[in-house]
């Protein structure tokens, strides 16, 4: 019963995108995201992950689509028609090659849910085995983001750190009232 | 962007942010016990401040968390989070090795403070680094 859930949902996230992709108009293509994002979040709490679950939730369908909105609402909101819709074999064919490389790769991943993935076999056993006992976190995740793996977090802080960075320079310079000391 | 003048988005916005900020608050602080973190709440408080933004008035809370402000804030999140990194060092262990602080409680509970401070770190940084993508974006106009 699982799969007939599972296959409707991915197959309503390759009709959004194409939707998205297609539609002339930005704000509708921003608003199927976020729906796309809604149930990408549907899949990721099915697969037992609430965590990422809650972050596609609250940053794909949240954040960005505000961020998406606010951007056209700065510029304009319809593309403008253009009459080079026929088909373009160069990028296509680019696209296509890379496509298959990619679903090779695929086909050399282990299958989905097997036990013998090295996210099984190798470092999760452990966390999974020790975390609780050792941090007394009881969910792992936390856990493996703030304790064994948090050299990658402090990564992911120093980012946003720089975007941080990024934005005064680049954007706020300019604007009065943030350089009012100087 | 002034002030909103539908009379339904300025309430439904108005009673919902207190709950979203709650549910903020519940996430950041129980990342250890059930689903979620520091950046899951980081944004979730983000979402809450930014519908006060679109529902009420954005130049009130430009002036209440202005560029320099929001700044500020995700710095701290961001040096509160090494110093937490600091302090295992300073303890005698390794960067981000917590058992070795000298608290007087046992390791699991040392680990659980560590833990929870880097989380509401996070959740700072994010908050901070995130408001300021939308006042970048959205208070250029004035």
């Amino acid at each position: 019963m699982i799969w007939i859930l599972n296959g409707a949902l991915l197959l309503t996230l390759i009709v959004l995108a194409l939707w998205a992709l297609k539609s002339r108009d930005l704000l509708v293509s921003a608003m199927i995201l976020s729906l796309y994002s809604f149930l990408m979040a549907i899949i990721y709490a099915q697969l037992n992950s609430p965590d990422i679950a809650l972050t596609e939730a609250a940053v794909g369908a949240g954040i960005t689509t505000v961020l998406f909105i606010l951007a056209i609402q700065k510029t304009r909101r319809t593309e403008e028609e253009t009459d080079d819709d026929q088909l373009q074999i160069g990028p296509l064919c680019v696209v296509l090659t890379i496509g298959a490389v990619l679903a090779l790769a695929v086909a050399g991943m282990p299958a989905f849910g097997s036990p013998d993935s090295p996210g099984a076999t190798v470092t999760g056993n452990l966390y999974l085995e020790e975390g609780q006992a050792t941090t007394g976190v009881a969910n792992i995740v936390t856990a493996i983001i703030a304790y064994y793996r948090s050299f990658d977090t402090l990564g992911e802080i120093t980012v946003i750190f720089a975007v941080g960075i990024a934005i005064i320079g680049l954007y706020l310079k300019k604007q009065e009232g943030f350089d009012d000391d100087e | 962007m002034t002030m909103n003048d539908d009379l339904i988005v300025r309430t439904v916005t108005r009673r919902m942010i207190p709950f979203l900020l709650l549910f903020g608050a519940y996430i950041l602080l129980h990342g250890h016990i059930g689903a979620g973190g520091g950046f899951q709440a980081g944004i979730i408080i983000t979402s809450a401040i930014i519908l006060a933004a679109i529902g009420g008035d954005l130049k009130e809370i430009r002036s209440a968390l202005s560029c320099r402000t929001l700044f500020a804030i995700g710095a701290v999140g961001s040096v509160g989070i090494t110093l937490v990194g600091i302090l295992g060092i300073l303890a005698g262990g390794w960067f981000f090795q917590y058992g070795s602080l000298p608290l007087p409680y046992s390791q699991e509970i040392i680990h659980l403070i560590a833990i929870t401070c880097v989380e509401i770190g996070i959740g700072v940084a994010v908050f901070g680094m995130m408001f300021l993508i939308f006042i970048a974006i959205a208070g250029g106009e004035e």
